[in-house]
């Protein structure tokens, strides 16, 4: 089946349930969102789904491919950004997009073409030759979604991804995104930015304590939780049971 | 000064050395109250030993042993600046660039002379351990000498002496990273070729000094040159205590003076450094002004492009990163020390040589390919999630990840073969027996090495990583030793006894037959360890919890 596809997937860390039966699809030129509170399993999700992490049980395919049985053909098709970017600090960028292009395959003219496009689309050309320890947070994060975007994959796992970019590269990421969803690309997409997330995706997966809690389009979440009309953010804090926020303000004694 | 904030960032300072170091977060050493327990039961054991012992020691004994004594608490002080000098900067150089920052005091309010007195203090605090063993050994035998009175003085020069190498680990931690800094920017490549080589050879020097046999010669000078080197710095604690026990006060006084003076010298100077440079910020490092993108990827010899991708990740690693170095200047220690004390010996060289070259050969073959494949997974760190997040096999990886040690160690062994034959030659048949096991040892070391190292790796970045967990480094050891002991042996065999030579009884016949059975030997062993070798990577796959 098209596209990525969980079913019935679990994992635990010792006694910590990270996530619970999991089933979830996103379909092909879909950008899916994926929501829910801190510790709630979203990133643990997105790492079995790159074979990072193995889960317990389930089943999880990429179009079609068994991330467990063939973890390095599923890898050739799907781009990950992780939520923090551990890229080789000693290299430099150029050296680090070699690596990863040379690890997909890429041709090295065709990876001329794409390196030069999206660095100059994300304002990082000028640095390509510099080593990337001195690189801030918003550096690096362009440098992990050139290297998720080089090899043109038919999915993208993208945690957090526009965390610490500037307005403008990740208005640029995001138009590139819904571009690639229009091609048909399957895009799991999580954010703590609710506004990104009503903005961008044409569905939601909420998470809370490793268990979806609800999925749908945001008209239908609106509704599973009884506020239509309301905010994302409202209908979110209701569905994760963290609607106390006004309490807590006005305890803290600041 | 606030000697509040001092007391809590000397605190601060000297619990981030222990929990970021490989003692672990847990480690009972961050806790300065232990290390003022170690102190005292490290004063008391010797001295009471000491105190105990040396009483009973025969009078005709002791005469031959007084000299010693008294060259013992002649040598301290200096000894005392040495160790904690060389500490603070094989700490500094084996620590993580990442960490190497500590930010957080720019924006704090901190003056940088209240630094400098905290990180003073927690270095003397860190290494306090080795000071009070020294004297727990030494003060007993000014004791036994008779020179009880001059107790209380030693005591005080030798703490002095202890805090003098702390204040120069401050002041060399500022210059260090301003020197990185600046070579860094302003030389991009030649810098960091420039740096790699420059911390080699600081660490083979530094190591090479504190060898057993060099600092038996070099103490031998220092007590005998104590008098004419006098107006070296360094010395003037030695030098008052010489004069000390000669009763010569004025003079003992004139060198403790001196030395007092000194301690504000090199703290207004640390202080000085630490005002202009304060503390370093990570730099952004250009290594070619180029803003061209040039795409790179091939194969090379036996690599395919992912695996030689890996390879050419991994050789930038091993000399682009500070804390790395340390791993380049082991072989070269380890030949050097080893060669040392034989081409210092004189008139028998020529066989002392040929005594130790099969040892410095099994030794080289041995540690170098051991050492660097095992630490390959390791050292990696956090950003081993790119492994597992790309998709490169088991094989490409293996392959990628042993060329570097196999290239470095080959060349290595090249290397000392050569001079070894040049100081002592052998036979040509017999060079060429010494040169196949080795390189079968080779092979083997580094499959072993990494096959221990993906099922054992410590992905610890603290200072001096061995990027080996404990059980890992012991198993290698061990596995590592047998399987060289083990292709060797036809060689020893053939050296000690002349294995084969009943065999028809020529030399040449003999010598072809050892080749053959070490061949036999390191065939059988190479699928072996390359078996495991495998396993253990497969095993790292699956096994991935991030």
């Amino acid at each position: 089946m098209d596209g990525i596809i969980l079913e019935s997937v679990a994992k635990s860390f010792g006694n910590n349930v990270a996530v619970k039966d999991m089933t979830l699809s996103v379909l092909p030129g879909e950008v899916h969102g994926l929501l829910g509170p801190n510790g709630s399993g979203k990133s643990t999700t997105m790492k079995m789904i790159m074979s990072i992490v193995k889960p317990d049980r389930g089943k999880i395919s990429l179009w079609g491919v068994d991330v467990l049985r063939q973890p390095i053909d599923a890898k050739r098709l799907v781009g990950y950004v992780p939520e923090l970017p551990y890229l080789y600090e000693y290299l430099t960028a150029s050296e680090y997009l070699d690596f990863v292009g040379t690890a997909y395959g890429i041709d090295l003219k065709v990876r001329r073409e794409r390196v030069d496009e999206l660095l100059k689309a994300l304002q990082m050309d000028e640095h390509v030759n510099e080593v990337m320890s001195g690189f801030s947070q918003g550096m690096r994060q362009k440098i992990a979604i050139t290297s998720a975007l080089l090899h043109r994959p038919r999915a993208l796992v993208l945690d957090e991804a526009l965390n610490g970019l500037d307005p403008r590269s990740a208005k640029i990421v995001k138009d590139v995104l819904q571009r690639l969803a229009g091609e048909g690309v399957s895009i799991l997409f999580s954010t703590h930015v609710l506004e990104i997330a009503e903005a961008m995706c044409s569905r939601i997966t909420i998470m809370n304590e490793g268990s979806i809690v609800a999925e749908g389009t945001v008209k239908e979440l609106r509704s599973k939780a009884g506020m239509p009309g309301s905010t994302l953010e409202d209908t979110f804090l209701k569905l994760t049971g963290s609607e106390d926020t006004e309490k807590i303000v006005e305890a803290l004694k600041l | 000064m606030n000697w509040s904030t001092v007391k809590s960032l000397a605190a601060v300072l000297f619990k981030s050395y222990f929990r970021a170091s490989r003692f672990g977060r847990r480690s009972l050493l961050s806790n300065p109250l232990v290390i003022a327990f170690l102190d005292i039961v490290l004063f008391a054991v010797p001295f009471a030993l000491l105190m105990f012992i040396l009483p009973l020691v025969p009078a005709k004994l002791m005469s031959s042993v007084r000299p010693v004594e008294i060259n013992s608490l002649i040598v301290l002080p200096v000894l005392l600046t040495s160790a904690v000098i060389l500490a603070g900067i094989l700490f500094e150089l084996g620590q993580a660039s990442g960490l190497a920052s500590s930010e957080a005091v720019n924006w704090l309010p901190v003056s940088p002379r209240e630094y400098v007195v905290a990180s003073t203090v927690s270095v003397v605090f860190t290494y306090s351990p080795l000071l009070f063993i020294s004297l727990g050994v030494t003060v007993p035998l000014a004791v036994n000498i008779g020179m009880l009175s001059i107790v209380p003085f030693f005591i005080l020069i030798s703490v002095l002496a202890f805090a003098w190498g702390a204040v120069i680990v401050e002041a060399l931690r500022s210059v260090m990273n301003r020197i990185s800094t600046t070579l860094y920017k302003k030389s991009g490549r030649l810098g960091v070729i420039l740096r790699i080589v420059l911390v080699v050879i600081l660490l083979v020097v530094v190591q090479i000094a504190f060898n057993p046999y060099i600092l038996y010669i070099a103490l031998s000078g220092i007590v005998a040159g104590v008098n004419f080197a006098w107006f070296v710095p360094v010395i003037w604690p030695s030098v008052a205590v010489v004069y000390l026990m000669t009763t010569d006060v004025a003079r003992t006084t004139v060198f403790a003076l001196l030395s007092l003076f000194f301690t504000f010298l090199i703290f207004e100077a640390a202080t000085r450094l630490r005002i202009r440079y304060w503390s370093p910020v990570p730099v952004t490092i250009t290594l070619s002004t180029s803003t061209v993108y040039v795409p790179q990827g091939r194969s090379f010899l036996w690599l395919d492009p992912v695996a030689f991708a890996v390879a050419s990740k991994e050789l930038r690693s091993l000399t682009r990163r500070r804390e790395m170095a340390r791993f380049l200047a082991v072989p070269v220690v380890l030949v050097v020390a080893s060669l040392l004390p034989v081409l210092t010996s004189g008139s028998n060289q020529k066989t002392s040589l040929s005594g130790v070259s099969l040892v410095l050969l099994a030794e080289v073959s041995l540690f170098l390919p051991m050492m660097l494949s095992s630490i390959s997974v390791g050292q990696e760190g956090r950003s081993i999630a790119n492994i597992y997040m790309l998709p490169i096999s088991a094989d490409e990886l293996v392959l990628g990840k042993l060329f570097l040690p196999w290239i470095f160690s080959g060349a290595g062994i090249l290397a000392i073969a050569s001079l070894l034959q040049f100081l002592a030659p052998v036979a040509a048949g017999l060079f060429l027996a010494a040169l196949v096991a080795a390189a079968f040892n080779m092979m083997v070391q580094g499959y072993l090495g990494l096959g221990t190292g993906s099922r054992y790796p410590s992905f610890d970045a603290g200072p001096r990583a061995r990027y080996l967990s404990l059980a890992g480094f012991l198993i290698e050891f061990v596995t590592g030793g047998l399987a060289t002991l083990a292709i060797l042996t036809p060689l020893i065999l053939y050296e000690s006894t002349g294995l084969f030579t009943g065999f028809g009884g020529a030399q040449t016949v003999s010598l072809l037959l050892t080749i053959v059975l070490t061949a036999v030997v390191g065939t059988f062993l190479l699928v072996l360890a390359r078996h495991y070798c495998m396993q253990g990577i497969k095993k790292l796959f699956s096994s991935m919890e991030a």
